[in-house]
């Protein structure tokens, strides 16, 4: 049951890009601040509405 | 003994499907509970699942694990990136799930509820979670290139540059029907246009919230935003309620079709962060969360269904839109059974983020699963109406009559039982002052949750609040699609103009933001405001011509993954694309060629232009109502080009395609696999 919470967490994170961004940190070896968060979105949001969302 | 039992479980869960589909097929005039629709496409899918799907993945596809995917090769922590199988389950289900898996089933239930769910579950098993799945593991093993990139890679360049026109053709005409969808929701509404009018700040607040006050807090602002959104529901009761502000509320077609477009402007314009992004976050989480509740709402209180079988109109003389049940039934029903958009999906982010290749069958094909059963639940909520408010919501006034009297007269002549007080009745319980000519889907569809909701609790006294509940959740996420399409289809122009003007490429060049975006809002705005305009109510010309263009997108998808297949050597599995495809391009090629040369002026375009000219020209038109005659006319002769257009770009990839697989087939052509190099995976679990 918990790892069913934690996997529906996990799911609801990636929707919100928040896993997104942590991989991002981790990637660059950076930690969270407004600034990256800025810059992590920018980069983020650009791709993903270049692309058509579904009917 | 353990295999022995397996078998014998699917062997019950085949019977068990075999059962519940002849139930809900043979068992006409008598009411149906929608249990057993529930569980005939439940067991039918997890028969598709397990043996059609599979059989797939490992004879045709040759799924191998050992295969280091994109996501692995490619890694960089942004787009590639190995990521948990239900965590790109869920990223992808809630991608491909929009407005259409709930519109066309309750726009189709007006040929009963058993010709959508026979598609619905028939489809959806052999041609939409195919094509899904198909056209995902061909990104997947082509670093994630998207539907157009193997079109042009696959088929050659006429193939790709087609895909793209016909996708932005496509886009074009969606965001017009679902706009208008939303504005029909919405006219002489004060309570649902309150509503959605206060999701605009809420959206803004939340883009503040997101970039300044709590960067990186998506979930927090989300919560945040849902919370505004119920008090703005309740907001909007007092709104309707109060003598002063509900006239500033309460908005004609017109003014709301006008409202939509600067939106749409304005959503392309401004900022990402600003606008579209909360905006997204919002409504996808509200999406989602509505699925599980309808999911919830109906296994509890399991409606019957009030709609018959099947109902007069499979003779093509339906009110809400008029062709017979073949090829319209299959047309009106995309996303749920078959949608080309879902291949846009599957060629874009998905492939980047799985792990391991067998992933791929469960998230391709079982995702479009989970969408086919979300068309299923609209289905049933529209059915669970009875069948005299169904049609007195969803008819038009130009077919029906344009007072309720004369409507409620027409419907029940049908042999569809309904009356003004019984109408005015709902209408109380729901907080509208009027419940008829509301075509277009999304308020019937509303009507029918509000009942299933409020059965779980609360009753009446709650049916307004779950009522502006569903279409608040139906317009947020179509209204997102509007500013997230408008946007899409700005870069798109953008990026074909630029070929002439190259400053225009450059996506953050002002004038061009601003000249793109507006020609885009003003291509779907002019569709839109075509619909509105329309005596019978815009959905009967949109939606078909919606319908027949997402399909051939399908057929395009498919295309490129039978011309896949045969490179890989596969010809002989080659049905398994072919057989979808085959079926939708006489669908589609039927229901185009009916739309738009039929002599039936309701059905044809150019009957109906025919007989409009014919009425001008004998003088049967007053005066004040010639400028809207023309320009019906224009209309009517714009929709039969735009639909010829779909009809011949489809048939240039095809008649390309069949020349590459006679080339390949016939040993004149070399087959070729542009797939990238195989690496072993050096994926450890734990990394997952």
């Amino acid at each position: 049951m918990k790892a069913f919470f934690r996997t529906i967490l996990a799911m609801v994170r990636e929707i919100a890009d928040e896993n997104a961004y942590h991989r991002y940190l981790r990637h660059l070896g950076r930690t969270h601040s407004p600034e990256e968060w800025r810059k992590f979105s920018d980069q983020r949001f650009a791709r993903k509405y270049a692309r058509a969302k579904c009917c | 003994m353990n295999k022995i039992l397996g078998h014998a479980l699917w062997a019950a869960v085949a019977i068990a499907a075999a059962f519940f589909l002849a139930g809900i097929a043979i068992n006409h005039g008598e009411p149906v509970n929608s249990f057993w629709l529930v569980l005939a496409s439940v067991c039918t899918y997890l028969i598709g699942f397990r043996f059609y799907a599979k059989f797939i993945a490992a004879k045709v596809m040759v799924l191998n694990d050992q295969r280091a995917t994109p996501a692995e090769r490619l890694r960089d922590g942004l787009d590639f990136e190995p990521t948990n199988k239900w965590i790109v389950f869920g990223h992808h289900f809630a991608a491909i799930a929009g407005p259409g898996p709930l519109v066309g089933p309750t726009l189709a239930a007006q040929f009963g509820y058993l010709p959508g769910a026979l598609w619905i579950v028939v489809g959806c098993v052999l041609g939409g979670a195919v094509q899904d799945f198909v056209i995902l593991f061909c990104s997947m093993r082509r670093d994630g290139k998207s539907l157009g990139q193997m079109a042009r890679q696959e088929i050659g360049k006429v193939g790709g540059f087609t895909a793209l026109i016909t996708v932005l053709l496509i886009m074009i005409v969606l965001l017009a029907v679902v706009a208008l969808v939303v504005v029909n929701a919405l006219k002489g509404s004060p309570w649902g246009t309150f509503t959605i009018a206060a999701t605009m700040p809420i959206a803004l607040f939340m883009g503040i919230y997101l970039r300044y006050l709590r960067p990186g807090k998506v979930l927090e602002c989300s919560i945040l935003g849902f919370v505004l959104v119920i008090a703005s529901i309740f907001g909007g009761q007092m709104v309707a309620d109060s003598p002063t502000w509900a006239p500033w509320f309460t908005l004609s077609a017109t003014a709301l079709a006008v409202a939509t477009i600067l939106y749409g402007f304005l959503a392309s314009v401004l900022p990402v962060w600003l606008f579209l992004a909360p905006r997204d976050y919002l409504s996808t989480f509200v999406k989602l969360g509505v699925v599980l509740m309808l999911g919830l709402g109906i296994i509890l209180v399991h409606p019957t269904l009030e709609l018959p079988a099947f109902t007069r109109f499979t003779d093509g003389n339906g009110p809400i839109f008029a062709g017979k049940v073949f090829p319209f039934c299959f047309i009106t029903i995309a996303c749920g059974a078959i949608s080309g958009f879902h291949s846009l999906i599957s060629s874009g982010t998905t492939p980047k983020m799985i792990a391991r290749e067998w992933t791929a069958w469960p998230v391709g094909y079982g995702a479009m699963l989970l969408e086919g059963f979300v068309a299923i639940m609209a289905l049933i909520a529209a059915c669970s109406l009875q069948p005299g408010v169904y049609f007195a919501v969803n008819s038009p006034a130009g077919v029906v009559g344009s007072t309720p009297t004369a409507a409620v007269s027409t419907i029940s002549g049908w042999g569809f039982p309904v009356s003004t007080a019984q109408m005015d009745s709902l209408a109380a319980d729901v907080g509208e002052k009027n419940l008829f000519y509301r075509t277009g889907g999304a308020p019937s569809l509303a009507l029918g949750m509000a009942h299933i909701f409020s059965k779980t609790g609360g009753g009446r006294a709650i049916l307004g609040f779950w009522y502006h509940f569903a279409i608040m959740f139906e317009a947020l996420f179509i209204l997102t699609i509007i500013a997230a399409g408008t946007r899409v289809g700005r870069f798109m122009l953008q990026d074909l103009l630029g070929h002439a003007i190259p400053p225009l490429r450059r996506t953050n060049w002002m004038p061009g933001v601003l000249a793109a975006s507006a020609a885009i809002v003003a291509a779907w705005g002019y569709f839109l405001y075509q619909g509105v305009r329309d005596p019978l109510g815009g959905i009967n010309s949109l939606w078909p011509l919606f319908g027949i263009g997402n399909q051939l997108l399908a057929a395009i998808a498919l295309c490129v993954a039978t011309t896949i297949l045969i490179k890989m050597h596969r010809a002989r599995y080659m049905w398994i694309t072919g057989i979808p495809l085959t079926w939708l391009v006489v669908v589609c090629f039927t229901a185009g060629w009916e739309k738009i040369f039929s002599d039936q002026p309701r059905l044809g375009f150019l009957a109906d232009a025919a007989r409009l000219q014919n009425a001008l020209d004998a003088g049967k038109i007053a005066a004040a109502q010639i400028a809207q005659t023309k320009g019906q006319i224009f209309n009517d002769r714009l929709d039969a080009v735009v639909c010829g257009v779909f009809l011949v770009l489809v048939l240039l990839i095809l008649v390309d395609s069949i020349r590459v697989w006679l080339s390949i087939l016939s040993g004149s052509k070399r087959s070729k696999v542009d797939e990238a190099p195989f690496v072993l995976s050096a994926l450890r679990p734990e990394e997952l």
